[in-house]
């Protein structure tokens, strides 16, 4: 666990924080020639690192963005297409017999295969941050991370900007990592009202526990309302579908 | 042959030698001692390596650091196109007294991040990776890379990497180049600047295929063995580093020409030979074939690093111990998973922290 004040915070938030992937994989001794299966959780970690590379090269501003989002949504279609395909399960000789990757997801796992998750990338488990197929899922998936990661070298972990509404910006974008004890300080002793909770959802690395689907949605904003596009939805699809903001049910990858 | 042929054909020819290109020989291909040991010295660094392909977009450096962070030991820049730089420092050149930014080829070179340098831990061999083109102009660029100092390179032979590359051009060659100062990916480039003949190494965007097939560059060179050849031999006696080539199978499947291609680059003086086991033409569609691949590295003397459908750590330790390639490539495996080279390294190490705060 991080300490969480002074000055050590900074030093090991790009070491240790980020390493936690590696770290806890290796561990296990017995990990030796075996495929690393990394869990949806760890995957949104390794976007995270990727993220905050993107960030410190790029800029963590409007003009490193639009750099950065000539590449970002590019990569999350190649990290969906991750299927575990250990030693133990398809071998070499199925491998060699079906080198293709582009085949591969459909030949080894079929079951597993995805076409997009839909709604479900507008409150997304771990899972469907990880398996972005679509064009508009990859990008909001993009801008979900960019605006929920911090650069690996930030040293300005919060902002005390205030936006017109009085709500402070830092808390839309924490500027630290996940991880961070500020970030897990506001939204513990925040009163989570819904509309704020949806705000910080859609605009961080805020995600639903648990691996279902999105909730159900009133008849009304059924998506061919909106012909399927999401970013055309009105804000009446968030007033008529109630989200509980129980932290039950939500997590910070 | 009629006679109208034969004079059209000499006419040719003597045009080609007048521009300083004559027919193919023996003694045009013939590299110097230094570039022999200097070969030798790359591939003894690079042997059983996993390389990070050349990424037409992919390879920036946030994802070279991703890869490198999971402990990718040699990777590559991201392909640029020769004509591209060359046109930016004659633009440059010309508005030598203005004000000049950088071109936004260029941009991508300019990779900040010396801050992190302290903290690596792992080695990596960082290579640059152009296109050319054939012919007059591939030369000219060869020589106006290296040259006239367009391109910097602080080799990590030349123990001095604060030079070079990070450093600032002179006050003469400013003047000469104007504001043409190109920075390689980082001031730790290490040995290799890869002359890359695979237009489609590890990008299945058509659009960029053309792109580049349509100029002649790319896999188009497949079809000319002896001008791709020549292109080395010239790009080998200019570069202060060891190049190395990406080339596919053949054209199509139909005309494989490796075996015409790959004695050509031996004597030209290529460090190592990437050979992606495919045809041009096969693209993605066709499994890559490894067998060729092998039967490559066994048949030649130059190193040759395998490249194809690698995206598991039991593929890769199959085929680095059935053929006799040097190391070995990955591009699309790396993208869909870039903790690959960590599983690889485990398996030639054990467990154990193999990922390095590393630049590439």
């Amino acid at each position: 666990m991080l300490s969480t004040r002074g000055t050590a915070v900074r030093e090991v938030l790009r070491g240790a924080v980020l390493q936690h992937v590696v770290i806890t994989r290796l561990d296990d001794t017995s990990a030796q020639g075996r495929e690393l299966q990394l869990t949806a959780t760890d995957r949104v970690g390794v976007y995270r690192l990727f993220v905050s590379y993107l960030k410190e090269h790029f800029g963590d501003d409007a003009r490193g963005k639009s750099a950065a989002f000539y590449f970002l949504p590019w990569h999350f279609s190649f990290f969906s297409r991750y299927r575990a395909l250990p030693d133990s399960v398809y071998g070499l000789e199925r491998t060699l017999e079906h080198p293709l990757i582009a085949m591969r997801a459909d030949v080894f796992a079929p079951e597993v295969r995805v076409r997009g998750v839909g709604l479900d990338a507008m409150w997304p488990t771990p899972t469907s941050l990880t398996e972005c197929k679509r064009r508009w899922e990859r990008r909001w998936t993009a801008f979900r991370c960019w605006s929920g990661c911090c650069a690996a070298s930030c040293q300005k972990r919060t902002s005390a900007s205030r936006t017109s509404s009085g709500m402070r910006l830092a808390m839309l974008r924490p500027c630290c990592s996940w991880r961070c004890s500020q970030t897990r300080t506001w939204w513990a002793g925040r009163r989570r009202s819904r509309a704020l909770l949806l705000m910080l959802a859609q605009q961080s690395m805020i995600v639903r526990r648990g691996e279902g689907l999105a909730p159900a949605l009133h008849p009304s904003d059924h998506p061919s309302a909106f012909h399927g596009r999401p970013w055309n939805a009105s804000p009446h699809l968030f007033r008529s579908n109630p989200v509980d903001p129980s932290p039950a049910l939500w997590q910070i990858v | 042959m009629p006679p109208s042929r034969r004079m059209c054909q000499a006419r040719q020819r003597s045009a080609a030698s007048a521009r300083g290109h004559a027919e193919l020989s023996t003694k045009q291909l013939t590299p110097a001692e230094h570039v022999w040991q200097r070969n030798a010295q790359l591939a003894k660094r690079l042997r059983d390596k996993l390389i990070l392909a050349p990424l037409t977009r992919g390879s920036h450096p946030a994802f070279r650091r991703l890869c490198t962070y999971f402990g990718c030991e040699a990777t590559m820049s991201e392909m640029a196109y020769a004509r591209m730089i060359l046109k930016y420092v004659a633009d440059n050149r010309q508005r030598a007294g203005v004000a000049g930014r950088a071109h936004g080829v260029l941009q991508c070179y300019a990779s900040p991040a010396p801050a992190l340098a302290q903290t690596d831990r792992t080695p990596v061999i960082g290579n640059g990776s152009f296109l050319f083109q054939a012919g007059p102009q591939g030369g000219d660029a060869a020589a106006t890379l290296f040259g006239r100092g367009a391109v910097r390179i602080s080799g990590g032979n030349q123990g001095d990497r604060r030079g070079g590359a990070r450093g600032a051009p002179r006050s003469r060659e400013r003047r000469e180049l104007g504001r043409s100062e190109l920075r390689l990916p980082n001031p730790r480039c290490e040995s290799v600047l890869a002359l890359s003949a695979c237009a489609q190494c590890t990008c299945p965007l058509t659009a960029s295929i053309s792109e580049a097939t349509r100029r002649g560059l790319g896999a188009a060179m497949l079809q000319k063995p002896a001008k791709l050849a020549r292109l080395v031999a010239g790009f080998v006696a200019q570069s202060p580093l060891p190049v190395t080539v990406k080339v596919r199978l053949g054209e199509s499947d139909a005309r494989m020409n490796y075996a015409r291609l790959l004695p050509l680059l031996e004597r030209a003086g290529a460090a190592a030979v990437i050979v992606h086991g495919r045809s041009a033409d096969a693209r993605y569609k066709r499994p890559a074939k490894w067998d060729a691949i092998a039967a490559i590295a066994r048949d030649h003397a130059v190193p040759v690093i395998g490249n194809g459908d690698l995206l598991t750590h039991y593929e890769i330790t199959h085929h680095r111990q059935s053929s006799d390639c040097l190391a070995l490539m990955t591009g699309r495996g790396a993208l869909i998973k870039p903790w690959l080279f960590q599983e690889v390294q485990e398996v030639r190490r054990g467990p154990g922290r193999v990922g390095g705060e590393g630049l590439c």
